[in-house]
């Protein structure tokens, strides 16, 4: 496969997760503009995991993905209780809070002759895990393209669930759900620490895949993206997210020729399908009509 | 395909190794006539030895920092400078001047990926990062 092509694909796997993240909250009726900041805090935990303290890369990527679960809790825990638009807003501001604390988080150690760790605003240097254990880019997007696909099995099955159903009703409406005996605000805190896991692991994979990882990466344009994504793709399936991202990130690629214009397809692209299809392309009715039509 | 998922199986559960090859990377751009062009040169030194990493495969991409994995542009390949081992020259068609990472790919003689993020603007480049 073509360098180029494999990394675009590593790329898409690796956002998929934060869209997925995102997706999850969705599901509970809850907007988040904030999980950049569980990416962000996946990537340096996984980052801190392998560079600093020499763990394994699957057991650093596992305390990336908790330590974003404990963070998105942290911020569920005070704001889920409130109705409105709370939570989106505080998801903003723990965001960009949490991006100034990295920037003021210094811990590094001498590797090889080499200060590696986080640094500031200078950002963290020398996550070479892959590079050191010889894993090609090829292998990185199986590593990659597998615990997406785990996930997603994960999703299906869930959503088939009575949990799943219950997800839905409590996000339809909460005081509905309520009365029929659904523990609302536990439903959401379990599927914010999921949203936070998913963000994280996907944090530590970017972290090792691109070796160096500052601050500003978890700017508040990737948790629009992240919004986004599942926003085009759909809501009806853990699918959405998934094509949202592809959709986006292929025709970024493929009109490369229209130089920095290209970045207004995707505003016209969100634009464009929120009003022709709200809940986006996969959306709960066009499943309902897929699915029956596969009964027939 | 076999033996990929053995070795990554592996490289999961086991510890780092350190003592890799590792690359240094100084980077210089200046602004050509055509707007948003770039002329940069790259100079590689093997970290351990500082000695100049010559014959070396190289790619060069760029990433904005403010939009990770999306907004980036085509890598392409330097070529070593005549007369001065270890110096790549590439030529960078941005889309917007501001920040950004260049992703200093090296694959030959051993592979590695260094960051740098530098200021582009319409008459000068600064290195930041």
């Amino acid at each position: 496969m073509e360098p180029h092509l494999v990394g675009v694909l590593t790329n898409i796997g690796m956002i998929a997760f934060v869209a997925l993240s995102a997706y999850l909250l969705l599901l509970v009726g809850e907007i988040s503009f904030g999980q950049q900041a569980f990416f962000g805090i996946g990537a340096y935990a996984a980052g801190i995991g392998t560079a600093v303290l020499d763990l394994p890369l699957g057991l650093a990527l596992a305390i990336g993905a908790i330590a974003a679960a404990i963070g998105q809790l942290a911020l569920a825990l005070p704001t889920f209780r409130l109705r409105g638009l709370y939570f989106a807003m505080a998801s903003l501001a723990f965001a960009e809070m949490m991006r100034i604390v990295l920037e003021l988080t210094q811990f590094q150690v001498e590797r090889d002759g080499e200060l590696v760790g986080p640094n500031g605003a200078e950002g963290f240097r020398g996550i070479r895990y892959i590079f050191e254990r010889g894993i090609e880019p090829a292998e990185f997007l199986l590593l990659v393209a597998a615990l997406l696909a785990a996930t997603l099995a994960l999703l299906a099955v869930l959503e088939r669930s009575r949990f799943g159903r219950r997800l839905r009703m409590v996000g339809e409406d909460e005081l509905l759900a309520a009365l029929s005996g659904i523990d609302v605000f536990r439903t959401k805190l379990a599927m914010a620490a999921a949203a936070g896991a998913l963000a994280g692991l996907g944090g530590g994979l970017y972290a090792h895949a691109s070796t160096y990882i500052e601050p500003r990466l978890f700017d508040v344009m990737l948790g629009v993206h992240s919004l986004a994504y599942g926003l085009i793709g759909g809501l009806g399936t853990a699918l959405g997210p998934l094509l949202g991202v592809g959709l986006d990130i292929g025709l970024l690629e493929s009109t490369q020729m229209f130089a920095g214009y290209r970045m207004i397809v995707f505003g016209g692209l969100v634009a464009v399908l929120l009003i022709w299809r709200p809940r986006g392309l996969l959306d709960e009715r066009l499943l309902h009509r897929l699915a029956r039509i596969g009964r027939r | 395909m076999r033996w990929m998922l053995p070795a990554l199986l592996a490289a999961l559960i086991s510890g780092t190794t350190h003592a890799a090859d590792r690359a240094e990377a100084e980077v210089t751009c200046l602004p050509t006539r055509d707007k948003l062009v770039y002329d940069c040169l790259v100079r590689l030194t093997n970290l351990q030895s500082k000695a100049a990493v010559a014959g070396a495969e190289v790619m060069v991409s760029a990433d904005m920092p403010s939009m990770p994995m999306a907004h980036n542009v085509r890598p392409v390949s330097a070529a070593p400078i005549r007369g001065e081992p270890g110096v790549y020259g590439f030529r960078l068609h941005l889309e917007m001047q501001g920040e950004w990472a260049l992703k200093i790919g090296v694959n030959k003689p051993f592979r590695d990926l260094v960051v740098r993020v530098l200021e582009f603007g319409p008459t000068l480049v600064q290195p930041k990062r």
